[in-house]
């Protein structure tokens, strides 16, 4: 039968003329069949026709895919898209080498199979005769058999059977007419599709063309040789003159990429608008704005669409903009399954269960609504074991099953436990169905959980249907392969967001079209795929001007055409083509573009209630006086806001309140404590008093708790020495003799330090070595001492009533004391978990006071006189720094570094300055007096260690 | 000087054919030789794609581009400029750009991605750590003895460090230092000299105890690690050790190199294992993957070697004197077969030596090119300017070597003003730190004082800076004198407080027990909880500090804290809540909104640039979740490795900046140029960077070592490569002051103070302008002359006091304005409750069928399974029968009996005998009797914006053109009678079937609903026009029913073969 064509340019009345057709055939009882693309398009014209003619009996409107497959006698099933993934993932890993490369290709080559753009019959063809990559060439042969083998059909199989049926078959199509609508560009395998469809009955296609115009260019290579076939029975369709729309949108349906003249257009009459945006939040604002100002227009929502250029990210962004600012929007989309949250929790549970996953993967699934268990128990499990840097799968797993609702890691235990991976993913599943979708549970809250559970148990019913069961890492990248289609919410009153090449048959009142910049519409072509490129129809651009011209010829009220003039990192971006090219079209009539910046310095220009207090907030360190002024006219919420956000700089360091004050005021001070607070009382507050404790242990173990450990392990060796030796100075030749002691003390040390930790943790197991190696160390350096000073006292307390520092008392524990045997001269010693710098004079403006007070406070109340006192590194290797009396050097107090000895007098004067520093702090304390006052820094600066800044917050550049 | 004006060496050089070698100076228009260049091949034919740019930057190919565009505009309308169609991209961009075009000839996937520089980072710290698990459970011990030595931080940093420096190079693997001296000799001698020593007049007691200890521990064999350092006895009686000493320590150390070299290579291809691992794990490369290969590629594969090799007849490549070694390869294979080629670069501009960037390559390359010329003739920089800069380098950079660069633009009569200037402070006994505020408050009055003149505003003036780490200083110093600034120094991102803030909120959300990120947030703007506030939470708690919140425990905070805290808890419990649903870009947007952490943000003075850094964290929330998904753990992760490894990010671009002094690093400012140009901190001397490995040229690799206390020594090959690499750095300083310099257009300002240490810029900047800083006094101002042009000498006290008054204040505020808004100052009141958590999202079908409709009529719970759940019935177990017998029956009496083959013999016998009582019936007989009656005929129209779908099993005309309608139903009747069944189950298809009818345009409907089973019991009704609005009432109903659900469970008989049944309903028992 005869082939009959209705081709025109957009707007020409197709539709119209397709429409009466089918109307007339049901009419006639031919029970007609409206054919279109895609499923979407479906539904409109269901809709279209539902609302022209009351109802729709006696015809259908059907897909393609749909008609081919009836024809074609090729199920349905979602399932085979899963199965033949895992097929071809098992192709590319027998393949050999390089899996992802063969997998990757081998989806390609189905995907240009799938969109009809190429000829199977042509990559096997190639395969013959050698033309494709022999790897790929191979891979490509097993793949198909596999396919077979599961009986699954090969991408493109429903469109070719059907085609071949009905070349073949007179019973194939029982003669109803088709009426073809919709089809911008047909691929080879529609065209033959088609060709034979016109054997079997009245065909009519519908199709946009206008000859020799460069916005038809991409169609031209499908549409030219049927223009020939059809010859004499094509209706043409001319472009009507005016449709209702403003003279400079039916200027631009005529003009775009046409050379033909056009008349010239009077002022700019509000059809277009030209938004010029500052980065992407500037397109986001760009976009509300055109969108409110057509709901203001009287435009409804529905009849509103944004068009984004492609599948990026840019739809996500807009409708989360979009939404921000109280407008609906829909926005259908396909996310990966790990990208959903509610996947993403199952997969890591999977990588915990299966593949020595770590402690973050095991808790993602823990913290999903999917694991029933409540948050704080969770939080409370994992700080825990975040303490302990425990990050074993083993170990986390004894350590929960110990806690009181341990046992719902059922969901572990079944994964772990069964031996087919499959089923015990299913059970895991339906388990976790009640806990999100049960009675109890939230309805519908989170869409996106549903279709990624759903597309879950989808993928395991695909595969229980292979004939070899898929393993655990077959299931796992199923399962990361698998696609979750969420839907964007309510459609009515709702604007849509739709890419550039699905925005097709529906005419809009209002067209926001984004991404005209460079490297936006356009879009760049992608990098060939396997195929031949001669068998490609035509560039990405040819295809995005097609599209952009019908986009704007289905606009009847106002088109915005926004580009983005800079990106995010503030680099200058270039106009598309097709915005030069509308400015062409509209000559003078243009509108001028309007610049929408990333976000609204002036209240006036704000779209939101919230950028309005954005912008208002704004002016407070710039305009003090206006913002004064709009605060005055501001409503209460607003003003308290604002208030707020003033108040929360204004915070003071001092500590105020009585009761909190009240501890301080007749204790003690340690000298540790006056230490710190002298070096800045802002760290003091933070890490002596709010005292956060840290939860991530890390792997080397912390400083205190290394020096706890240290300290303790010395007092025991030092202490059981002249058990080991026979008396208390050790002497190199003593070394070989000490060894095991010092290692047994480090054993017990860490043994009452562990609490609860592993003791085969790499922290400990690594502090016990440094340990072994640094205390070894400062043995060594112990026995090579040239000094004369051999009795010692370890964590001597300083007696009642403490040092008086006038006011306020210093008690405390000094670490050791050094004697000489016959005379009352003493050395105190302060172990420190790092090497000291180099003091003497310096040591109290650096912030370390304790040597000094101990001095003192070993002078004034044990009866010794004091000569000196270093700090000694408990890392071993470095010298032992701090002050010596210089007068005591030719008294045995030798060995010491140079810099440190001080005269008598210096020396006094040093312990003067540090009682006076300590009585300072000491007074501050107990006034509250905290600031940010860092004096181990550089020159005032806080010291580039000083982790406290978050909280002491203090600015720091 | 437009594109394709050009001088004449610059045409010369544009008409060069086949390979080409260009010296560019700096500022002499090489972009516009390269545009004229491409715009002669492209009109002699070649097709802008076989043209390629190789730049060195991103920003570099945009630019030309978009020249290129506007040189060469496009054909007809709307379509893209030939410009812009030539290739033009960075070594990698080219890389990733060929990979992907031959992913399946390098084994990759097509849709491979790049790791950016902070993404590979967080990659390698993960392969690290599975490296150290791995070797830990194959061989323990050398891994032990590395972490041991180096703990596990600093040994990450070191085989990162070796991993990236030996691939820079094209090496894998360094090669093992040879056998180690042994120890014993060295020992002897010092043995002896020890005895000597003591056997002789010891200086001192001390001296004596010293000499005791050393022949200790060499009489007891001591390891290597031992000897590494015998410092501690070389005191000063005791000088005659020294060389024995020195002599031993040597040996140690090549004992302690070889072992930690073994171990170390022992690591390293573990870590490159994982690293690799977790690469193709993510379909990614790093930057160094890309030029491995490629190039691995192109040498091993002949056919997509020609195949890119023929796709370019002109390869240009800029800035060729920052190329490496591995990046000279790829562009000789990708360039061999081109026609033409041409290299543009400055050897004086050559400022990348710490990416590897080797210059020696341009000068072997110019010196043995076919063609080579040069460019001297400078646009950008007024003659005085010009004038300095060849007088300063024409004595530093080798002799012989340097050209001149020669003024080729005409500037206005305007400029003829103070073009040069040195601003320096007189810091004579003072310490750097207040130098340098000093000489940033007396540069930030002379810009001030520049602006004032009305020539040029902020935006047209740059600060740069070698480092950018004392940048704030100068900020700050602008900030004071009244001039906007605009901090571009990329180093500084995720340690600012606002990321640092949202960050720790992060943290909070995933674990409410961290107590840090808890005291950050709440000391914070976010909730602005007082010192007070901070110290009674922990006074009221036992554990956790967030227990006394979440138990409300709070009698001892003042009542303004304790509303903050309850507030606090109230926003974050439901950002908590919704964090399990939504996306990561999402909960940040979140926090930020929830806590109005913006408008605290933006009442600062610098709240455009905070909000701004919040804005990027959205936007890199976003990123990061489209790689990995909503992984909170992960991100925070990844935020906190770039924080601590100090990733270089720039702070976002506001739009503000545009009229601000911007501050900028030198090495940023490459390719740009200023009107006024300030180039500070003359006076820093360089800071070596104490390199804890480095490789020599050739591959060797010089390590630190641990002695056996822990202490660390540099080897002594680390030490050699180190001087050696000191050469060369100085060298480059001396080009990156170049740069500097020679980026100023009408005038250029350097400041400093003196003295100027001997290695720092100032002290050669002093000489060429003849300065004696001995004699410069503060308070002077003098000018020095340089060739025919003079330059100013300002110098200032070193006080940080800016001189003169600032213009303007942009922040001040007036008192009368103060006390207006006093009233904000009150004390802060309550927040108000927020609304309970999102609303449900509605359930709303486009379209929807009689069943549908029926089925949530019966159970809205087994609706919202079934329907929106789309649970299906568990794969086993469901009896089929029933509905196999009504599928086949149906499709036997609309002519086609092929399902009846496919029915167990019982089920079949039961379909057949159904079918022959319908034939039998009245009913059958009549509609034998109708013409044109039609089987399964689908109808669909519209109701409530819903598409009601569904098909008739017979539809024919009767008289008066009214409408048969049958349906056929297939049920087992029991006791019941038809009519009743009807009645209570069918009433809404008859609603249903009977509008679509009408709706067609029937004036009438029957419809009869026949039970099989009693084919003669027919429930016949009849519907006219005048019942339409009536059924459509009904019907809206039902929709409106459904519509508004909150889909309640109604257990009963609907239960039986509900897929919801014992899976997410109790069902009966519900
Ligand atoms: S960051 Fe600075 S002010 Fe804050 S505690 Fe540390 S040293 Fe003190």
């Amino acid at each position: 039968m005869p082939l009959r064509l209705l081709v025109g340019p957009v707007r020409s009345g197709k539709l119209g003329a397709v429409l009466e057709r089918f109307e007339q055939a049901i009419a006639n009882g031919q029970r007609p069949s409206l054919l279109v693309p895609a499923a979407s398009e479906r539904d409109e014209l269901e809709r279209e026709i539902c609302e022209r003619a009351g109802a729709l009996i006696g015809g259908e409107v059907v897909t393609l895919d749909e008609l081919a497959r009836r024809i074609g006698g090729v199920r349905r099933d979602d399932r085979d898209a899963v199965r033949a993934r895992a097929v071809r993932q098992r192709v590319a890993v027998a393949a050999g080498s390089r899996p992802r490369a063969i997998y990757s290709a081998l989806e390609s080559l189905d995907a240009e199979l799938e969109r009809g753009g190429v000829d199977r019959a042509e990559i096997e063809r190639a395969v013959r005769e050698g033309e494709l990559d022999a790897g790929l060439a191979g891979a490509y042969d097993s793949f198909v058999e596999a396919l077979a083998a599961e009986g699954i059909a090969p991408a493109g199989a429903p469109l070719a059977a059907a085609t071949r049926r009905l070349e073949r078959e007179l019973a194939a199509w029982d003669g109803r007419p088709v009426i073809a609508y919709g089809f911008d560009d047909l691929s080879p395998a529609q065209l033959a599709f088609l060709q034979a469809l016109e054997l079997r009955c009245e065909l009519v296609l519908a199709l946009p063309y206008e000859p020799g115009r460069a916005a038809f260019a991409a169609l031209s290579a499908s549409v030219e040789p049927l223009l020939v076939r059809a010859e004499g029975a094509i209706e043409e369709h001319r472009a009507s003159a005016a449709y209702g729309a403003p003279d400079s949108l039916v200027a631009l349906a005529r003009g775009l990429f046409s050379d033909r003249d056009h008349a010239a257009l009077g002022e700019s009459d509000g059809g277009v608008r030209l938004l010029e945006a500052v980065s992407t939040d500037g397109e986001a604002r760009a976009v509300i704005g055109a969108a409110s100002a057509m709901l203001k227009r009287g435009i409804p929502a529905e009849q509103i669409v944004v068009v984004v250029p492609g599948s990026g990210t840019r739809a996500g962004r807009l409708a989360s903009a979009l939404e921000a600012a109280s407008i609906p929007v829909v926005h259908d989309r396909i996310e990966p399954f790990a990208a959903v949250p509610f996947g993403g929790a199952l997969l890591a549970l999977c990588r915990y269960a299966w593949h020595g996953g770590d402690r973050d993967d095991l808790f993602r699934w823990l913290r999903s609504p999917a694991s029933g268990l409540a948050r704080p128990f969770v939080d409370d499990c994992e700080a825990r074991l975040r303490m302990r840097g425990e990050q074993r799968p083993h170990e986390i797993l004894g350590v929960l099953q110990a806690e009181p609702k341990g046992r719902r890691l059922g969901d572990l235990d079944t994964l772990r436990a069964a031996e087919s991976p499959l089923e015990a993913l299913r059970v895991v599943l339906e388990g976790c169905a009640p806990r999100l979708f049960g009675l109890a549970a939230e309805r519908v809250a989170d869409p996106a959980a549903h279709r990624a559970w759903d597309a879950a148990i989808g993928v395991l019913d695909a595969l229980s249907m292979l004939g070899r069961k898929a393993d655990r890492d077959e299931l796992e990248t199923a399962l990361e392969r698998a696609r979750v289609r969420v839907a964007g919410g309510d459609r009515s009153g709702a604007v849509s967001i739709v890419e550039l090449g699905r925005a097709r048959l529906r005419t809009m009142a209002g067209v926001i079209v984004t991404g005209l910049e460079e490297g936006g519409v356009p879009r760049r072509d992608r990098p060939p795929a396997l195929v031949p490129t001669t068998l490609r129809q035509a560039t990405q651009e040819e295809r995005d001007r097609f599209l952009f011209s019908a986009l704007v010829a289905r606009t009847d009220d106002q088109l915005v055409l926004v580009r983005q003039i800079s990106d995010a990192q503030g680099r200058e971006l270039a106009p598309s083509p097709f915005w030069l090219e509308v400015l062409r079209v509209l000559g003078e009539a243009a509108p001028a573009p309007e610049l929408v910046r990333e976000t609204a310095h002036e209240p006036a220009d704000a779209l939101t209630p919230r950028e309005r207090l954005r912008a208002i907030a704004g002016l407070e360190a710039l305009d003090a006086e206006r913002f004064a002024a709009l605060l005055a006219g501001a409503g209460a919420d607003e003003r308290d806001r604002l208030a707020r956000a003033r108040a929360a700089w204004k915070r003071s360091t001092r500590i105020e309140r009585p009761e909190l004050l009240a501890r301080h005021a007749d204790r003690s001070f340690s000298a540790t404590e006056l230490e710190s607070f002298a070096r800045c009382s802002a760290r003091w507050l933070v890490e002596r008093e709010i005292r956060p404790k840290p939860i991530d242990g890390g792997i080397d173990i912390d400083v205190r708790q290394r020096g706890i450990v240290g300290h303790d392990v010395l007092k025991h060796f030092f202490k059981g020495l002249p058990a080991v030796i026979g008396r208390e100075r050790l002497e190199p030749a003593d070394l070989p003799l000490v060894r095991g002691h010092l290692n047994g003390c480090i054993e017990r040390s860490i043994e009452t330090n562990l609490r609860g930790s592993d003791p085969d943790g790499l922290g400990w197991v690594l502090l016990r070595r440094q340990l072994e190696r640094d205390l070894w160390g400062l043995v060594e350096r112990e026995s090579e001492r040239t000094d004369d000073f051999d009795v010692r006292s370890y964590e001597v307390s300083i007696p009642e009533p403490g040092l008086d520092l006038g006011g306020a008392m210093m008690k405390g524990r000094i670490d050791r004391i050094d004697r000489q045997q016959w005379v009352a001269h003493a050395v105190v010693r302060d172990y420190k978990s790092s090497q000291p710098p180099a003091l003497g004079e310096s040591i109290v403006s650096k912030g370390f006071l304790q040597i000094p007070l101990y001095i003192r406070a070993v002078r004034e109340l044990m009866g010794y006189e004091a000569v000196g006192g270093v700090y000694q590194s408990l890392r071993g290797g470095g010298d032992p720094r701090g002050m010596l009396r210089l007068d005591a050097r030719e008294e045995g107090l030798s060995g010491f570094v140079e810099h440190d000895y001080l005269t008598d007098e210096l020396f006094e004067q040093v312990l003067d300055d540090a009682v006076s520093a300590a009585r300072s702090a000491a007074e501050r304390i107990r006034v509250g007096d905290v600031r940010h006052d860092p004096s181990d820094g550089d020159r005032g600066a806080c010291p580039a260690w000083c982790a406290m800044g978050p909280i002491c917050r203090v600015e720091r550049s | 000087m437009s594109a394709l004006e050009l001088t004449d060496e610059q045409r010369a050089a544009t008409l060069v054919d086949g390979e080409l070698f260009l010296s560019a100076g700096a500022g002499t228009g090489k972009t516009s030789v390269v545009i004229a260049r491409i715009a002669r091949a492209i009109a002699a034919g070649a097709a802008p794609e076989r043209v390629l740019v190789v730049t060195y930057t991103e920003a570099a190919a945009h630019e030309l581009v978009d020249r290129l565009a506007r040189a060469l505009p496009a054909a007809s309308p709307g379509v893209q400029s030939p410009g812009s169609r030539v290739h033009a991209s960075t070594i990698h961009g080219l890389c990733a750009r060929l990979l992907r075009e031959h992913a399946l000839a390098a084994g990759l996937p097509s849709d491979l991605r790049v790791l950016n520089e902070g993404q590979a980072r967080v990659l390698a710290r993960a392969a690290f750590s599975a490296a150290v698990e791995r070797a830990r459970a194959e061989d323990p011990e050398p891994v032990l003895e590395l972490l041991t030595d180096y703990g596990f931080g600093e040994l990450r940093t070191l085989v990162l460090e070796l991993d990236r420096k030996l691939r820079a190079r094209g090496e894998s693997t360094p090669p093992v230092p040879p056998p180690a001296r042994p120890l014993a000799e060295p020992v002897a001698a010092l043995q002896s000299a020890c005895e000597a020593m003591l056997a002789g007049a010891v200086p001192s007691e001390q001296a004596r105890k010293k000499l005791e200890r050393l022949q200790a521990l060499l009489a007891r064999d001591p390891a290597p690690a031992e000897l590494a350092n015998l410092r501690r006895f070389s005191i000063r009686p005791l000088q005659e050790l020294k060389e024995p000493c020195k002599a031993v320590q040597l040996a140690a150390l090549e004992h302690l190199d070889r072992s930690a070299h073994e171990r170390l290579l022992q690591l390293l291809p573990r870590f490159r294992a994982a690293y690799q691992r977790g690469k193709e794990r993510e379909g990614a490369l790093d930057f160094d993957d890309l030029q491995e290969r490629l190039c691995e590629l192109l040498e091993q594969d002949a056919v997509v070697r020609a195949e890119v090799q023929e796709a370019y007849d002109l390869v240009l490549v800029d800035e060729f004197q920052d190329t490496n070694g591995l990046q000279c390869r790829l562009l000789d294979l990708v360039s061999a077969a081109s026609r033409d080629r041409v290299f543009v670069g400055d050897e004086f501009q050559s400022i990348y030596r710490f990416r590897d960037a080797d210059v020696g390559l341009f000068r072997t390359r110019r010196d043995g090119a076919s063609a080579a010329s040069a460019l001297t003739g400078n646009f950008r920089s007024r003659p005085p300017v010009l004038a300095f800069v060849n007088e300063l380098f024409g004595g530093l950079f080798d002799e012989g070597t340097y050209r001149p660069l020669v003024p080729a633009a005409a500037f206005p009569a305007s400029a003829a003003a103070e073009a040069v200037e040195l601003v320096l402070v007189d810091g004579r006994g003072r310490l750097m730190p207040e130098r340098r505020e000093a000489e940033a408050a007396a540069l930030a009055a002379r810009l001030r004082a520049i602006v004032g003149e009305g020539v040029h505003g902020p935006g047209d003036c740059v600060v740069l800076l070698r480092s950018g780490s004392d940048a704030a200083v100068y900020e700050r110093a602008l900030g004071r004198a009244g001039l906007p600034t605009a901090s571009l120094i990329a180093q500084r991102y995720y340690g600012v407080q606002a990321v640092r803030d949202v960050t720790a909120y992060l943290a909070l959300v995933r674990n409410r027990f961290d107590d840090t990120a808890l005291a950050s947030v709440l000391a914070s703007p976010l909730v602005g909880l007082s010192n007070d506030g901070l110290l009674g939470l922990r006074r009221a708690a036992q554990a956790a500090l967030y227990y006394p919140i979440q138990y409300d425990q709070l009698e001892g905070l003042e009542d303004v804290d304790r509303s903050k805290l309850r507030a606090f808890r109230e926003r974050y419990e439901a950002i908590v809540a919704a964090s399990s649903a939504c996306g990561l870009a999402e909960l940040v947007q979140r926090v930020i909104d929830d806590h109005d952490y913006d408008l605290a943000s933006l009442v600062r003075r610098d709240g455009r640039q905070r909000d701004a850094n919040l804005r990027k964290l959205v936007q890199l929330a976003d990123e990061f979740e489209r790689l990995r998904g909503a992984d909170l753990a992960g991100l925070l992760d990844s935020l906190d490795t770039l924080e601590s490894e100090a990733v270089r990010e720039a702070e976002a671009v506001t739009e503000a900046q545009a009229d601000a002094v911007r501050i900028m690093t030198i090495h940023a400012s490459k390719g740009l140029e200023f009107p006024v140009v300030a180039v500070a901190d003359l006076a820093r001397a360089p800071v070596r960077a104490t390199a804890g490995v480095a490789v020599a040229a050739d591959g060797r690799v010089g390590l630190t070592l641990r002695d056996a206390h822990g202490g660390s020594v540099r080897s002594p090959l680390l030490e050699a490569i180190v001087d050696e690499a000191r050469r060369e750095e100085d060298a480059e300083r001396s080009r990156v002051l170049y740069v500097a310099l020679t980026r100023a257009q009408h005038r250029l300002v350097l400041a400093g103070s003196v003295p100027a240490p001997a290695d720092s810029d100032l002290a050669p900047v002093l000489a060429a302008a003849g300065v004696d800083e001995d004699r410069v006094r503060a308070g002077e101002e003098f000018t020095c002359e340089i060739g025919a042009h003079l330059l100013t000498v300002r110098v200032h006290d070193c006080v940080a006091q800016i001189p003169g008054e600032p213009i303007a204040s942009a922040g001040s505020t007036a008192p009368a304005v103060g006390e207006q808004l006093s009233l904000l100052d009150q004390p802060v009141e309550l927040l108000p409750p927020l609304s309970s958590g999102p609303g449900r999202a509605r359930h709303r079908p486009r379209v929807l069928s009689f069943s549908a409709l029926d089925l949530h009529e019966r159970c809205g719970f087994r609706y919202y399974a079934e329907r929106v759940l789309r649970l299906r019935a568990a794969p086993v177990g469901a009896g089929e029968g029933g509905t196999a017998v009504g599928d086949a029956v149906h499709r036997v009496i609309a002519g086609d009996p092929a399902l009846l083959e496919q029915l167990s013999s019982g089920d079949r016998d039961r379909a057949e005998s159904l079918v022959a009582e319908w034939r039998a019936s009245a009913l059958g007989q009549r509609v034998d009797q109708l013409a044109g009656v039609r089987h399964e005929l689908e109808f669909a129209f519209l109701e409530r914006d819903v598409v009601i779908r569904g098909s008739f099993d017979l539809h024919g005309s009767i008289a008066d053109g009214g409408t048969l309608i049958v349906d056929l139903k297939t049920n087992r009747l029991g006791d019941a009678a038809p009519s009743a069944i009807v009645a209570d189950r069918y009433r809404l298809q008859q609603v249903i079937y009977a509008l679509a009818a009408l709706r067609a345009g029937a004036p009438a409907v029957e419809l009869a609903f026949c039970f099989l089973e009693r084919p003669d019991a027919v429930v016949v009704e009849r519907f006219a026009q005048r019942d339409a609005a009536g059924l459509a009432d009904e019907l809206r109903d039902a929709i409106d029913r459904l519509l508004s659900s909150e889909f309640e469970a109604s257990p009963g008989l609907t239960c039986r073969d509900c897929p919801a049944l014992d899976r997410i309903c109790a069902g009966t028992a519900a």
